[in-house]
C-alpha cells in the first residue's frame, strides 16, 4: 500500500500543498481549511488501495479534490468546472481519469505559462464521463470515460 | 537595505515569504517573481543580495536559472536559497550543489527562513 501510495500523489504536490494552506493560515483560514480537506481526501482515496475497480462517483471526486487543491495553489491558472449532478452507477479502474488531467495538467504546468481548465461532467443517458479541456481559453483536448 | 528575491508560481507561496521576511526585526526590499523568466529579467537588470528560489518552474525552471546567474552571469555575491517540496531529491552529487548556500524544505517555519537568511547575510554561508 505504501509502495501504490507514493506512486500516485507525487510527494513535492503533498508539501507544496501544506506549505500553500500555512500561508492561507494568514488571513484566509476557511480556505486554508477546504484545502486541507481536500488534500485529506486525495490522500484516502490514494491510501484506499483495496480494489482496482472503483465507481465512477468515487474517481470523479477524487479528480475533482485533486484539481481543487493545484487550482487553489496556481491560481489564477487553473480553473475547475465540475459538474457532476447526474452521476452514473458504473464502475471505472481506479486512476484512470486522474492519470489522463495530470499528464496534461503537469505538461502544462512544466513546459508553459497557459492558463488551463478543466470541465468534467456526467452524461448519464451514454453512460459516460467528460473531460474537457481549455487552455487560455480555447478548447484543446476531450476525452470520455466510461 | 539588503535586497531580496523571491522566484516562486505559486502566489501564496510568495505572499508567506514576504509576509515572514516582512515580519522580520531586520528590514529587507523585497522583489517577487512569478516565473523564472521574470526572475533572470530582474537578476539581469537590478541587483540582489539573495534570492529564494522554488526549483519547479515553468519553461525555465530553478536548475536552469542557477546555471545562468552562476554559471554564465558569474553573480558571485548572490546568495541562493533553494525552496523545494522534495527534501531528497538534491544531494552534492548534483552540479549545482555547491551553487546552492541553503536549502529549505516545505512546509517551513517563519523561524527557518529568518534564522537562515541572518546567518548567510552574517556570516556569508
Amino acid at each position: 500500500m505504501k509502495n501504490y501510495f507514493k506512486t500516485c500523489l507525487k510527494q513535492h504536490f503533498i508539501y507544496n500543498t501544506l506549505n500553500c494552506a500555512v500561508s492561507l493560515c494568514r488571513k484566509k483560514p476557511k480556505e486554508a481549511s477546504e484545502l486541507l480537506i481536500d488534500l485529506s481526501d486525495c490522500l484516502h482515496y490514494t491510501s484506499d488501495n483495496n480494489s482496482d475497480l472503483v465507481s465512477l462517483k468515487e474517481e470523479i471526486d477524487f479528480v475533482c479534490s485533486y484539481l481543487y487543491v493545484q487550482s487553489i495553489r496556481f491560481s489564477p491558472r487553473i480553473e475547475l468546472n465540475c459538474d457532476t449532478g447526474n452521476m452514473i452507477s458504473c464502475n471505472i479502474a481506479r486512476f484512470l481519469i486522474y492519470r489522463y488531467v495530470d499528464d496534461i495538467l503537469e505538461n502544462v504546468l512544466k513546459n508553459t505559462n497557459d492558463n488551463i481548465t478543466f470541465k468534467i461532467s456526467v452524461n448519464p443517458k451514454e453512460q459516460k464521463a467528460v473531460v474537457e479541456v481549455f487552455l487560455n481559453g480555447k478548447y484543446k483536448y476531450i476525452k470520455e470515460f466510461s | 537595505m539588503k535586497r531580496i528575491l523571491i522566484i516562486d508560481d505559486e502566489y501564496n507561496n510568495r505572499l508567506l515569504l514576504e509576509e515572514i521576511l516582512e515580519d522580520s526585526e531586520e528590514k529587507f526590499q523585497i522583489v517577487s517573481a512569478e516565473n523564472g523568466e521574470l526572475g533572470l529579467d530582474k537578476l539581469q537588470h537590478e541587483k540582489f543580495d539573495v534570492v529564494f528560489l522554488d526549483m519547479m518552474l515553468p519553461v525555465i525552471n530553478g536548475i536552469q536559472i542557477i546555471d545562468i546567474v552562476k554559471c554564465q552571469w558569474k553573480l558571485d555575491d548572490l546568495k541562493v536559497i533553494v525552496i523545494t517540496g522534495n527534501s531528497n531529491k538534491f544531494t552534492s552529487k548534483d552540479w549545482y550543489y555547491d551553487y546552492v548556500d541553503a536549502f529549505i524544505t516545505k512546509p517551513y517555519r517563519s523561524k527557518t527562513i529568518l534564522d537562515t537568511l541572518n546567518k548567510l547575510l552574517k556570516t556569508g554561508r
